[in-house]
C-alpha cells in the first residue's frame, strides 16, 4: 500500500490499513519515544497513544508533509507532555519524602539493580548518567538532539518535524552537544 | 542530507600541534562524532597520548555518550497492534467524560445526603415514639397505683379505727 492509500484507509476505519500502518511505523515511533523518555515499557505505552491518536485524527493529516514526519511529530509531541507528568509527579513525591513517606519507587530500583549481572550495572550506569544528562537539556535541544543522535533523521525531517528553520536545527544540535559535552565533564571531573 | 555542523569555535582556532586540556573538554563530543578537521584530530590524538587524567576522561565520557546506541534497536512486539486494538476498543466503551466526572460523583453525593436525611428523619420519628408511649405508660402507671394502691390506702380504715378507739 502507498502512503496515500494508508491514510485513506485508516480514513474509511479500515483494519488493514491501519494495521499495516502500525506494523510500518511502529519500530520508529517505539525508539523515538524511548530516546526521548530513556525508559522502555513507558515508550511503548506512549506508542500506543500515538497510534490512537493517529487513528482519531488522521482527517486532521493535510499531506502537506510525510506521514512519517506528522507521525513523529505526534510522537514527540506525546512524550514531551508524558515528561511532564513524570516531572510533576516527582515533585509530589519529593513533597511527600519531605513529609516523611518512603520512596518505594527507589527502592524497587535498587532492588532490581542488586539483581543485575556486574556488566549490566555497569552498561545501565553509564546509560542513566546519559539519560540524566540528556533530561537537563533545553526540551527543543533534547528533541533535535535525539532525533538526530538516535533516530538519524536528516536536518530537513527534523526542521520539519519542529516546524523550525534549518539553521535554528543546526544550531539546536550543537548547543546541545556543547550542554550535554558539559554535563558529563562535571560528572566525570 | 545530512548536513554536520562543523563550526566550531574553538576547534577552528586551534592552530597547533597539541590541544591543551581545557580544549580537550570542549571538543570531546565533536571527536566522538568525527566532526573534527584532521588538524585538530590530530592535535586531539597527540594531547591524550600522554596526559592520563584527559585520556580517562575520554572514555569515560564516550562510553557514556554512547551507551545508548547499543540499545536502541529493539525486537519487534508481536502482540503491539493487538494491545493496541483492545486500548482503542477500551477508550471507545468507556464512560464519557460528563458522566465520569459530573454525573457518577453527583449521584455517589446525592446517595450520601438521602442516607443522611433518612438517618436523621428515622432518629426523629424513634424520638417521639418513644416520648409519647413513655408518657402514656406513665399515666398509666399513675392510674393503676392510685386505684390500687393509694386508693386502697385511702380506704383503708384500720388506722382511723385505732384512732377512734383512742
Amino acid at each position: 500500500m502507498t502512503e496515500s492509500e494508508l491514510v485513506e484507509g485508516v480514513l474509511q476505519k479500515k483494519e488493514a490499513a491501519y494495521k499495516e500502518l502500525v506494523l510500518k511505523y511502529q519500530k520508529q515511533v517505539i525508539n523515538t519515544c524511548y530516546s526521548l523518555l530513556g525508559n522502555y515499557e513507558d515508550a511503548q505505552d506512549i506508542a500506543q497513544d500515538v497510534f490512537i491518536e493517529v487513528y482519531e485524527s488522521i482527517d486532521k493529516f493535510r499531506k502537506e508533509s510525510k506521514l512519517s514526519t506528522w507521525i513523529y511529530r505526534i510522537a514527540v509531541n506525546k512524550s514531551l507532555n508524558y515528561i511532564k507528568v513524570i516531572n510533576r509527579r516527582k515533585w509530589v513525591k519529593s513533597i511527600e519524602s519531605f513529609f516523611g513517606k518512603e520512596n518505594n519507587e527507589t527502592q524497587k530500583i535498587s532492588a532490581h539493580q542488586s539483581d543485575m549481572p556486574n556488566n549490566n550495572l555497569i552498561s545501565e550506569e553509564r546509560k542513566n548518567i546519559l539519560q540524566n544528562a540528556l533530561n537537563k537539556l533545553p526540551e527543543n535541544q533534547k528533541i533535535a538532539f535525539t532525533l538526530n543522535k538516535y533516530e538519524e533523521l536528516s536536518y530537513q525531517q527534523i526542521a520539519e518535524i519542529m516546524q523550525t528553520s534549518l539553521s535554528a536545527v543546526e544550531s539546536l544540535i550543537h548547543r546541545a552537544k556543547t550542554n550535554l559535552q558539559k554535563y558529563l565533564i562535571n560528572y566525570y571531573n | 542530507m545530512k548536513r554536520k555542523f562543523k563550526k566550531n569555535l574553538l576547534s577552528n582556532n586551534i592552530n597547533m600541534k597539541e590541544m591543551n586540556c581545557n580544549q580537550i573538554e570542549n571538543n570531546i563530543l565533536f571527536f566522538i562524532d568525527k566532526e573534527l578537521s584532521q588538524r585538530d584530530i590530530e592535535a586531539f590524538n597527540a594531547h591524550i597520548n600522554h596526559c592520563d587524567h584527559c585520556k580517562l576522561l575520554v572514555g569515560n565520557v564516550s562510553e557514556a555518550y554512547l551507551s545508548k546506541n547499543k540499545i536502541v534497536e529493539f525486537t519487534e512486539d508481536p502482540y503491539f497492534f493487538t494491545r493496541l486494538k483492545q486500548k482503542l476498543e477500551n477508550k471507545n466503551t468507556k464512560t464519557p467524560y460528563f458522566v465520569k466526572r459530573i454525573l457518577q460523583p453527583a449521584s455517589l453525593v446525592s446517595l450520601l445526603l438521602l442516607g443522611i436525611f433518612t438517618g436523621v428523619f428515622i432518629g426523629n420519628q424513634y424520638i417521639s415514639i418513644s416520648s409519647v408511649t413513655e408518657e402514656s405508660s406513665n399515666s398509666q402507671l399513675k392510674k393503676y397505683a392510685e386505684e390500687n394502691y393509694l386508693s386502697e390506702m385511702n380506704n383503708d380504715n384500720f388506722e382511723l379505727l385505732l384512732t377512734s378507739n383512742q
